[in-house]
């Protein structure tokens, strides 16, 4: 018998440890709700089924497939005007047209519901219609970033090749590029929906009944728990719906690389078609970006001079403090976990890949049904009083960033898995050949190769995390007031101008992470597989 | 003396014996060519050598060390990718450093100048390997192999990515680099050109077997089998009677007339390449003809020469 399989089988045992524990602490609050689905309180349901529960389901599904098809038309559409012609000013619009994912639903909500109330009444512009507009503008750059990436891998051989049979540009398109890339919109649709169902700010602006809002409001208003669990377990019952809708567009088309072809280069257009191409691209970031901005800053600046610029809670400095800290250590432990864990997969081989995936089944899930689900397990533990010094986990700061990695632990996990695949084996295995041991590979050849996968899964976690409302609101121990919470108290009692300032903050937090996620891009990250 | 022994090498996929008790010795300074079709093994037994491979049954020794039960970072051989295996993310310098973990700064730097002005890159130690050519990137590989001083280095088709001019160039540049070195190395390949030009001796592999080690010459023109005879070269075989006499392409002459058939011509450019169809069935390739080429169909006799003159 040969010592090398000998030897290596504490490290197998030590792998399967990590994998099944990280596993069962990230999925165990999804489970939880996953069983009450399965087991429901007749009494609960009948009531709600009586009451608002069939309205909430018909707003959530209008408002989910005016969302989805609105993103997944102008993400496309765009990706397609800046990957395939030239203008003037494409490159920089091409990045600038990202930029929306910087503001949050809510942010661009609000100043919209004010700049057209003045136009539509109060009454008026309270539409599930605007709702869907405001979020189709902060959700398509999702749509955007993935069909941009598949319209660059299929290259230019297989669109000459469809001139050279005929297609006019359209053809090609529609017959070719646009098949092609769509695993890829499939996927960047999917983020949508997930972000859509998870929104609780947007449609409380809008006064949007969907599911996510009525768990806020049966767990706020009436404290009815029990409630409010049934309903966040209906709510995953959607989310599992649409992560097997996902799954069976994205079946069988796998992400093509020509990698030795010559990338697709972009036709010239016309002097009329270069200024039509860039005035649709400069409207949808007049609308989605700078009007929002500029009124910000404006309301910013009159609620300095009034001196309102604080809340009960504190000044700016609070609030961003309070972010900041929250976000930093849960977006650090997800990027740790979430590294060793890919590592330890990549080296567990085929068995360990799903049932890995399994602990990223958080970010399938909207935020309040992880944030009821968090609850619901953390009180179980809590009953059960196995922490020192009667010490609950509810209503902690420790349940609150557990709540936010078990919902975001996902992105750094894909994004490092995927940098991580397109390691060859001899790559490691040269490594080890030259005498590194595991951990000095892991160290200097594979989280390494993997650094621009890490710095776009950082963006994409600071991006989320600061705009992240329902597990913050649900979950949050007395004295932890992020941005978002203040711009939620202020934007409920329709106080603009107070909640510009920490919209403002987000804003430009959001900006800088935005620019991280495209220089990691460019420079080769995948951000997710 | 003996820098590499392998005894009784045994590993099975399933029902499949890929190695089937191979047994190889490469003394210092030697290369070995291992050659044989795809399948066969050959990559096995590198990766077997090299301790990336469990194995079912046997022994490696390097230099004298037992080094069976050894995982692979504590082996000290090089190897040698196909797909060159550079770490991307790190410079052309810090690429040749790697293995040298356990030198001073100074002594790395000292060891990584000399390897680049081995391998003739002296200037591009602060390059990525993505700036350099397909043929440079393998000449990184080789000297990042080589730093840490291996008494064997292992070979995996290094020369399979390249094209044809640079690989011959190429190959001969590495053979005189190791034996300047006076390293032991097993170099794998599919191209029996390039088995038999290169080797000291060629191993020819079939079945998770080697069938036959020796110098080119004797494996090119004593082999033990028909297998081997016919992977490393054309082969005709004219029947003696008591036997069957095998005879290379070069030692066929045609000459026009007679009891058998040409079925094909192939301009080679410096000859003409005829394949004939025996009137006792059997088929002969010569490369010897008349100075008037004969054409398809054309009836046709032929005579074996033996003597190299």
């Amino acid at each position: 018998m040969s010592g090398a399989t000998g030897l290596r089988s504490p490290g197998i045992v030590l792998g399967w440890t990590t994998i099944l524990v990280v596993v069962a602490v990230f999925a165990s609050p999804v489970a939880v709700l996953a069983w009450s689905l399965l087991d429901p309180t007749t009494d609960v349901w009948r009531q709600l089924w009586s009451t608002r529960l069939p309205g909430m389901i018909v707003d959530t599904v209008v408002l989910l497939v005016a969302v989805v098809v609105g993103a997944v038309l102008l993400g496309t559409s765009l990706a397609w005007l800046v990957s395939a012609h030239d203008f003037v000013g494409r490159r920089v619009v091409s990045w600038l047209l990202v930029t929306p994912l910087a503001i949050p639903g809510y942010v661009g909500g609000f100043v919209w519901l004010d700049t057209l109330s003045n136009v539509l009444g109060a009454r008026g512009v309270r539409s599930l219609w605007l709702c869907a507009v405001v979020l189709v503008l902060s959700l398509y750059p999702y749509v955007y970033l993935f069909a941009r990436a598949a319209f660059a891998d299929q290259g230019a051989g297989t669109m000459a090749a469809a001139r050279s049979l005929g297609s006019g540009p359209l053809g090609v398109f529609l017959r070719v590029a646009l098949p092609a890339a769509r695993p890829a919109i499939a996927a960047g649709a999917a983020l949508v929906s997930m972000e859509v169902l998870t929104d609780i700010g947007t449609v409380r602006l809008f006064n949007v009944s969907t599911l996510a809002d009525g768990v806020m409001r049966v767990w706020f208003d009436t404290g009815n728990r029990g409630a409010a669990t049934e309903l966040a377990s209906a709510l995953t019952g959607a989310a599992i719906l649409l992560v097997a809708a996902e799954r069976l567009l994205r079946r069988g088309a796998r992400r093509a690389r020509g990698s030795a072809e010559t990338p697709l280069a972009p036709r010239p257009l016309s002097t009329f078609g270069s200024v039509a191409a860039l005035t649709t691209s400069l409207v949808v970031l007049a609308i989605a970006v700078a009007i929002p901005l500029a009124r910000l800053i404006d309301w910013t600046i009159e609620a300095a001079g009034s001196g309102r610029t604080l809340t009960v809670a504190g000044g700016i400095g609070h609030h961003a403090g309070s972010t900041l800290a929250l976000a930093s250590v849960a977006a650090l432990i997800c990027i740790t976990i979430g590294t060793l864990l890919a590592l330890v997969v990549t080296h567990r081989g085929r068995l360990a890949r799903p049932i890995g995936r399994l602990s990223t089944v958080g970010y399938a899930m909207p935020g309040p049904v992880v944030a009821v689900g968090v609850v619901v397990t953390l009180a179980a533990v809590d009953r059960r009083s196995w922490l020192p010094n009667g010490f609950l986990l509810v209503g902690s700061a420790a349940g609150l960033v557990f709540a936010l990695v078990t919902r975001f632990f996902a992105v750094s996990y894909q994004g490092v898995e995927a940098s991580l695949d397109r390691l060859t084996p001899s790559t490691r295995e040269s490594a080890r050949v030259l005498g590194a041991g595991p951990l000095r590979t892991a160290l200097r050849v594979e989280i390494p190769a993997a650094r621009y996968g890490l710095l776009a899964a950082a963006a994409l976690l600071s991006v989320d995390m600061i705009k992240e409302l329902p597990i913050t609101l649900l979950l949050r121990p007395f004295g932890v007031d992020t941005l978002s919470v203040w711009v939620w108290q202020a934007t409920s009692e329709s106080l603009w101008a107070q909640a510009a300032v920490p919209s403002l903050v987000m804003v430009g937090v959001g900006m800088l992470a935005v620019g991280a996620l495209l220089a990691a891009i460019e420079r080769g990250a995948e951000f997710v597989s | 003396m003996i820098a590499l022994e392998v005894s009784a090498l045994r590993r099975s996929l399933g029902e499949r014996a890929v190695l089937d008790g191979v047994d190889l010795r490469v003394d210092s300074g030697e290369l070995v060519t291992l050659v044989g079709p795809s399948g066969c093994g050959k990559t096995t037994l590198l990766r077997a050598i090299a301790g990336l491979e469990p194995l079912d049954g046997g022994r490696v020794l390097l230099s004298g060390r037992d080094v069976t039960a050894v995982p692979a970072e504590r082996r000290r051989v090089g190897l040698v990718f196909q797909d060159n295996a550079l770490f991307g993310h790190l410079r052309v310098g810090k690429n040749v450093a790697f293995g040298l973990a356990h030198l001073t700064r100074a002594q790395r730097a000292e060891r990584v100048a000399e390897m680049l002005e081995l391998v003739k890159l002296p200037h591009v130690a602060r390059r990525y390997p993505h700036q350099l050519s397909g043929g440079e990137q393998q000449r990184v590989a080789l000297a990042r192999a080589l730093a840490p001083q291996p008494d064997v280095v292992l070979l995996d088709e290094p020369f399979g990515a390249l094209d044809e001019v640079l690989r011959e160039e190429l190959g001969w540049e590495v053979r005189g680099i190791l034996r300047e070195r006076n390293t032991a190395a097993v170099l794998v390949t599919h191209d029996r050109h390039e088995a038999i030009t290169l080797g000291d001796r060629v191993a020819v592999m079939d079945n998770g077997r080697i069938l036959q080690c020796d110098a080119p010459r004797v494996v090119y023109e004593e082999p033990a089998s028909r297998f081997v005879a016919d992977f490393l070269a054309v082969s005709s075989y004219v029947s003696l009677g008591s036997g069957e006499l095998l005879v290379r392409p070069h030692q066929l002459r045609v000459v026009a007339d007679g009891p058998h058939t040409v079925v094909r011509v192939e301009f080679l450019g410096a000859n003409f390449r005829y394949t004939i169809r025996a009137d006792d069935g059997s088929v002969l390739v010569a490369d010897l003809g008349p100075d008037e080429p004969l054409r398809v169909g054309a009836s046709c006799d032929v005579a074996v020469v033996l003597s190299n003159a």
